[in-house]
């Protein structure tokens, strides 16, 4: 069946068709969910929510675009926005001031590149290091990442040299892991 | 390769290990908590007019939140029936015969009795503080005041709208467990709500609301899947493959929805 099929039958609420569309893409939204998230439940939940919205929506979708896009379009939506809550409850709960900051790059003792890895991109601001997981992590082209979260694949490309740069300062103590 | 692409390189190497995905994906779980919480949606929809879906997959998630929500529920059937069994009683007492109490949204509940068996009020008596005909071994026609209603027609909008109310929150039910894996733990969970379900099922069955043949097939059926959902043995891919066959074959499901909305 080709996309619009599927959606046509689950436009009359074949639920089979729900399911062909659902296998079609939940394993590429999960992934980007957790690559986002970096918890198990908060994947689960963000990928739930990514098809419940979708299923609901479905009738609006118009072809412009590839359903994988439209899809991955809400995806991002619901993930930044659930993240967004999430760090909001965390905030209140251990105080504005505890929240990460981007690391200076001064070495401490024995620091660990992963964390710090991790630490940094978190430290990101949200746009840069939506492109930054989509690209780099995940392999999403330009193009993509621009329908997917309505910019330009220009403005992609610039907000992921961004990123580079702010985590090659992040990183600036650990030069030495890839100059050789 | 420059210094920029060599640390392009190891970024995309060492950020690849970063968060990274289990290797399988929960697709069956997901799917289902997907399905309950659009079907929950649907029948807070029809209950109490639209709403977000996805304020219910969060409830259907997680265990836990589930237990505390179907616990919350329990609790809350739990107490209506208390509270009707006391009203019930009450009336038993006062008129001596067989009544029942059907909640209208109304400021009070609707009590209704054989009408054998409700001695006329004395002139002056507000008549809401009367009890209403119902099916009863006196075969006489349902029939209803209250508030200077009229009779017959007001009481069979009673109960169409009891068994409304029953049927959403009996179809909230049977999708979970069509959408739910079997697990002893959901199977012990989905039991006790199956149980506060069936008591009301069994009440409408014995009312005028069970006199229609269509609405009565629906209810019976509704009331096997109960009782199998009470009665499980505890060998749960056996308690399940038959409830599944029974749904299957009952339609259940597709049937409670037309109920609900009246189709």
């Amino acid at each position: 069946m080709t996309d619009n099929e599927i959606i046509a039958a689950a436009l009359r609420g074949e639920v089979r068709a729900e399911r062909q569309l659902y296998d079609a893409h939940v394993d590429r939204i999960y992934r980007l969910a957790y690559r986002m998230a970096g918890d198990e439940t908060q994947a689960r939940d963000f990928t739930q929510d990514t098809f419940i919205r979708a299923f609901e929506r479905l009738g609006e979708f118009r072809g412009d675009s590839s359903l994988a896009t439209w899809l991955h379009a809400i995806a991002v939506s619901v993930i930044l926005n659930g993240i967004k809550k999430v760090r909001r409850i965390h905030g209140r709960e251990i105080g504005g001031d505890e929240l990460p900051e981007v690391p200076n790059g001064i070495r401490e003792a024995e620091p660990d590149l992963k964390d710090r890895l991790r630490t940094a991109i978190d430290a990101l601001p949200d746009g840069y290091r939506t492109v930054f997981v989509l690209h780099d992590v995940e392999g999403y082209t330009h193009e993509e990442i621009g329908c997917a979260l309505g910019i330009q694949p220009g403005t992609s490309k610039a907000q992921l040299f961004r990123a580079r740069a702010k985590l090659r300062t992040a990183l600036a103590e650990f030069a030495g892991e890839w100059a050789s | 390769m420059n210094d920029d692409e060599r640390f392009e390189t190891f970024l995309q190497r060492e950020a690849s290990e970063l968060n990274a995905p289990p290797a399988e994906v929960p697709r069956e779980e997901m799917w289902a908590a997907i399905v309950a919480a659009r079907a929950q949606g649907r029948a807070q929809n029809d209950a109490h007019g639209r709403g977000d879906v996805r304020d219910g997959v969060r409830a259907v998630s997680r265990p836990r939140r589930y237990a505390a929500w179907i616990g919350m529920a329990a609790m809350l059937l739990l107490g209506v029936g208390i509270g009707r069994y006391a009203l019930q009683r009450e009336r038993l007492d006062a008129s001596g015969s067989d009544s029942l109490i059907v909640s209208t949204g109304a400021s009070e509940p609707t009590v209704i009795t054989p009408v054998a068996a409700s001695p006329a009020p004395p002139s002056g008596e507000p008549t809401r503080d009367r009890v209403v005909p119902l099916r009863s071994a006196t075969a006489a026609p349902p029939q209803r005041e209250r508030n200077g209603g009229s009779p017959g027609t007001s009481g069979s909008a009673t109960y169409q709208l009891a068994s409304q109310q029953h049927l959403t929150r009996a179809e909230a039910l049977v999708a979970v467990v069509a959408a739910m894996p079997a697990d002893a733990a959901m199977d012990s969970l989905t039991g006790r709500w199956a149980r506060d379900v069936l008591t009301n099922t069994r009440l409408l069955l014995d009312s005028p609301a069970g006199e229609d043949p269509v609405r009565r097939r629906l209810l019976e059926d509704l009331e096997t899947v109960l009782v199998q959902l009470v009665q499980r043995s505890g060998r749960t891919t056996e308690d399940r493959a038959m409830i599944d066959r029974t749904l299957q074959r009952t339609q259940l499901l597709t049937r409670l929805r037309s109920g609900v909305t009246g189709t």
